[in-house]
């Protein structure tokens, strides 16, 4: 199934939504900033998560979504059922 | 336009959502067996449960002529007591001829630990010796791209269980294909907060296709919305997708898949009253 509308119809449909999902994340990053601590949050494991997540929507798409999913996603070991019984 | 809920916990929802549902079109639900917010302290606190689901739900689902189906099961989260999940999958098969049962579930993983793998597997054991439906729980956040993956390794373990009777639920961008490209039907989980919008599940059908897959609202006790399979239909209609395309995914995708339990009968809100 291909999507029904072309990409510039949901570029102008969506351009406020996207925009203010932009803002939001923007303003969220400042309340971060704005709390006592910010210059060492740097360094947290989940702030970096966060950095990781955000430099993902610069990529090529379409997948980017998946790709912020399995970013925040814990590791699969491939075979860990083998030699249980 | 008419629809199926295939995964809405109506216990922990009032009549009035009932009513609101079928004034938006839901026709049938199907709930499958969960938490309840604190672990049950005993075997008869399942078997009660159970005859909620199978005695006193379809009731109050008629009551506004929504049709009401249910799988029975201890849930991944409970799962972690071995030996009251023993108990209560040796009394499971005393629901297995009830009308409305459709299955196992919902079975799967929580926190992907050692004793929720053991109890899983024991489910299966169970819908493979009695041939029944089996609806999985995948877990939710950073758990679930592993867990997903564990399950569906759990399942290849069997050569009996058929991936085709199988519908694995929750899935996301990032799990939705190994649902589909292994053979399982799957459940989107349209939830407010954390989880699927339904922007997104529009997506994912967009990316997928509309065959072996199915939204659902998993309304329950915490932040849901039992409405939400009508926010996806309006979320459909907005991007122009014909009512053919929205009423497969919403309507005729539960149906087919819910057909293959032994046990289901529905009747087509065309047909009420003849
Ligand atoms: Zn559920």
């Amino acid at each position: 199934m291909t999507a029904t509308r072309t990409s510039q119809d949901i570029l102008e449909q969506d351009f406020l939504k996207i925009r203010c999902l932009i803002l939001d994340l923007a303003a969220s990053l400042d309340r971060i900033d704005r709390g006592e601590g910010a210059d060492h949050i740097a360094d947290h494991e989940q702030m970096k998560l966060l950095q990781g997540g955000l430099d993902l929507l610069k990529e090529d798409g379409p997948g980017r979504a998946a790709k912020v999913q399995l970013h925040f996603s814990d590791q699969y070991e491939e075979g860990w059922n083998e030699g249980e019984d | 336009m008419y629809f199926i809920d295939p995964h809405v916990h109506m216990v922990s929802r009032t009549t009035d959502d009932y009513e609101i549902m079928a004034r938006m079109g839901c026709t049938a639900i199907s709930e499958p067996a969960f938490w309840a917010g604190y672990d049950r302290g005993s075997v008869d606190g399942f078997r009660d449960y159970f005859r909620q689901l199978t005695e006193f739900e379809p009731q109050r689902a008629a009551s506004v002529g929504i049709q009401h189906y249910t799988w029975i099961c201890i849930n991944a989260k409970e799962a972690e007591n071995v030996e009251l999940s023993r108990e209560v999958i040796a009394m499971i098969p005393e629901f297995l001829d009830k009308p409305n049962v459709l299955g196992i579930g919902e079975i799967g993983l929580n926190k992907n630990t050692p004793n929720e793998c053991t109890i899983f597997r024991e489910h299966l054991e169970l819908a493979a010796k009695t041939n029944e439906l089996i609806l999985i729980h995948t877990p939710h956040l950073w758990d679930k791209y592993k867990g997903t993956r564990m399950i569906i390794d759990m399942i290849k373990e069997h050569s009996d269980i058929d991936p085709g009777r199988v519908l694995i639920d929750h899935v996301e961008e990032h799990t939705v294909k190994l649902a589909l490209d292994n053979g399982f039907w799957c459940g989107m989980t349209l939830y407010p907060t954390t989880k699927c919008t339904p922007a997104r599940a529009s997506d994912i059908i967009e990316m997928v296709g509309t065959e072996r897959i199915m939204p659902n609202s998993a309304g329950d006790w915490g932040p849901s919305k039992p409405t939400a399979v009508a926010d996806f239909i309006m979320e459909m209609r907005k991007r122009g997708n014909s009512d053919a395309t929205i009423k497969k995914v919403v309507y005729e995708n539960p149906l087919s898949f819910f057909s293959l339990s032994k046990r289901f009968e529905f009747t087509p809100p065309e047909q009420r009253g003849e």
